[in-house]
């Protein structure tokens, strides 16, 4: 079981038992997994402060995830998760556009799941709607490392999760099959008579009744149900005729037994009938001793084990059609139609969503800040090379004096912030290059994992190569020095056409004759400050 | 107390093979987001909350108990 997590914020501490389990950047739709076997999007309300914010971001959420939806393969199971309101910002959402950016983006989830056969939602919100909304975050871990969900729910959230996707792995069921008396209705037919049956809008009788209007509703989303009960048959039509609170028809029965033949015996030939496998029925029969021979002469049948008390029944229903009827797994006909209504989808997103991902970043307007290195990013700077592991070429540490020293010496030091429509990431890239005439040498270059994706690091190396080249470098040198967290950057330098050798410890020994500057994607707007200038940070 | 916290640590890093001396920066499946799963699991084992600028100095495993005690005591 693989899964492929797409998230706006830290998650891993709720998915930190599962073994084969990649995360998505931030906010990161740039990477499509080709054969994970779950692919799940994780997305959760967005805390910006501001209000009008918090709607955009909503609203951006559900385009990207129009944007992914068409990109993975079918052959993964997609489960989307709900989103649930938190209030906090200091404005009231007396207009209610808040929520109102919330139910779209939830019922945006509900309308992709009814159109695809792959596609699950996930009700995440209701499962953190269990806890009181001040438990629901831990504002420490917030700060610290952008969790959102309280990691002290993660144990609970673990047991939740698991049962949900045993039961998207697990084979749908097709078929429910209903005992009658003291089932369906209270009471024996055969003994208490059309008229004192339990079967009206009183307790008990109003239970029941509710039970077969939940069952008229799983008939609807295509369940089948069938009837098999120990009665008389002609007192069984009469009573679905003519009893004025009977909510299931004759009409409603696509096979039925009643008879006193045993009910090993009915389901089987209930099977046959429809041509399906008895492994596709669901039993249900109040009589532990039936249940008990279902269970043991035809293991393959689900028996849920019926409740005790006629207000349970209703949770009942649910439950078992949560479990065994809801979510499935891709059969051939479900995978034509979902191909017919993926054309159709197409035509639709085309309409209101983007071509290509793209144009879909150009409307994220997204702004690169280059700033060379001076007395107030310093020490950002010499933090970064501290604490970077994962997209750092080098992993060399420096203090702020080390730097001070690189830039003395004639080094130019780069960092970078990014900022786009919803917010500034604030300087998240840092590279040392030393200088030598028409020489330059890539000593340092690292990214924080917050930005990454959307192919922004190339556009930043490229944008500062081609500053070097603009001072007249030609010949560039740069180095991978491996350690157990940098893999992603094994093969970076190979994108701007370096020549690579091997270096020492496994490492690579990079040289780049640049005759012409790179072209850089236009969706990016670069700006470069490369004289002593005061980092402005673009607080939203 | 020093078994405790080992054992949460092999639950987390989900190995048995910790060595005596184990140290962040020295030991690969400690990452910085291990580190926040470990704190959070060592938090409600023992309850007891620490403040942001311990957690970025539970860096090894004695660093770690002393910082449990220092709450518990």
């Amino acid at each position: 079981m693989s899964f492929y997590i797409y998230r706006n914020h830290t998650v891993e501490p709720l998915f930190a038992r599962i073994p084969d389990v990649t995360f998505s950047g931030y906010d990161d739709i740039s990477e499509v997994p080709e054969d994970a076997n779950t692919v799940l999007w994780f997305y959760s309300y967005p805390f910006d402060c501001a209000s009008r914010l918090v709607v955009e971001r909503i609203e951006y959420y559900g385009q990207q995830l129009r944007m992914m939806v068409d990109a993975i393969p079918e052959t993964s199971a997609l489960c989307l998760c709900t989103m649930g309101v938190q209030e906090l910002t200091v404005r009231e959402d007396s207009d209610f556009s808040i929520r109102g950016a919330v139910e779209n983006y939830n019922a945006g989830l509900v309308e992709l799941a009814d159109t695809h056969a792959h596609i699950k939602v996930l009700d995440v919100a209701s499962f953190l709607e269990q806890f009181p909304a001040e438990s629901r975050t831990d504002w420490k871990y917030y700060y610290m490392s952008q969790m959102q969900v309280n990691p002290a729910l993660a144990g609970e959230f673990r047991e939740w999760f698991d049962a949900r996707m045993r039961a998207i792995q697990s084979k749908r069921k097709k078929c429910l099959v209903l005992d009658l008396d003291n089932t369906v209705w209270g009471g024996v037919l055969g003994e208490d008579g059309k008229d004192g049956i339990k079967l009206s809008n009183n307790y008990p009788g109003s239970c029941y009744r509710d039970f077969q209007k939940l069952v008229r509703e799983a008939i609807d989303q295509g369940v089948i149900v069938a009837v098999c009960s120990k009665n008389n048959e002609p007192e069984v039509w009469d009573c679905f005729e003519t009893h004025p609170d009977m909510v299931l028809k004759k009409d409603d029965l696509s096979s039925y037994r009643i008879n006193w033949t045993d009910k090993a015996t009915n389901l089987r030939e209930i099977a046959a009938e429809l041509n399906i496998g008895t492994d596709s029925l669901v039993f249900i029969d109040d009589s532990p001793q039936e249940r008990a021979l279902i269970s043991m002469t035809m293991p393959e049948v689900t028996v849920p084990d019926y409740p005790a008390k006629p207000y349970q029944l209703r949770q009942f229903m649910l439950s078992v059609f949560d479990e065994h009827f809801r979510i499935y797994q891709l059969t051939n006909e479900d995978r034509k139609k979902t191909s017919q209504y993926k054309d159709n989808a197409r035509r639709v997103s085309a309409g209101k969503d983007f071509a290509s991902l793209e144009d879909f970043i150009r409307t994220l307007d997204i702004h690169v800040l280059l700033s060379s290195a001076d007395s107030y990013n310093i020490p950002r700077i010499a933090q970064m090379t501290q604490k970077t592991n994962q997209f750092n070429l080098t992993t060399k540490r420096y203090t702020e004096s080390d730097i001070q020293k690189f830039v003395d010496s004639g080094a130019w030091v780069v960092c970078a912030s990014v900022r786009d429509k919803f917010g500034d990431s604030g300087i998240t890239m840092a590279a040392v290059i030393e200088m030598d005439g028409q020489r330059a040498n890539v000593d340092s270059f690292l990214l924080s994992c917050r930005i990454l994706g959307r192919k922004i690091e190339l556009a930043i190396a490229q944008r500062v190569f081609n500053e070097l080249f603009d001072r007249g470098c030609r010949h560039i040198s740069a180095r991978y020095i491996p350690t157990a967290k940098n893999m992603q950057t094994e093969s970076f330098f190979e994108n701007f056409g370096f020549e690579a050798a091997p270096g020492p410890d496994g490492g690579k020994e990079y040289q780049l004759e640049m005759q012409e500057k790179f072209q850089i994607a236009d969706y990016y707007t670069m700006e470069l400050n490369p004289g002593e200038r005061r980092y402005q940070e673009h607080n939203v | 107390m020093k078994e405790d916290i080992k054992s949460i640590m092999s639950d987390v890093f989900m190995t048995d093979e910790l060595p005596d001396d184990i140290e962040q920066s020295r030991f690969d499946k400690w990452d910085s987001v291990q580190h926040l799963n470990l704190i959070v699991e060592l938090e409600q084992k023992f309850s007891v909350d620490f403040e942001p600028e311990e957690i970025a100095e539970m860096t090894n495993l004695e660093k770690i108990e002393s910082a449990i005690r220092a709450k518990v005591a």
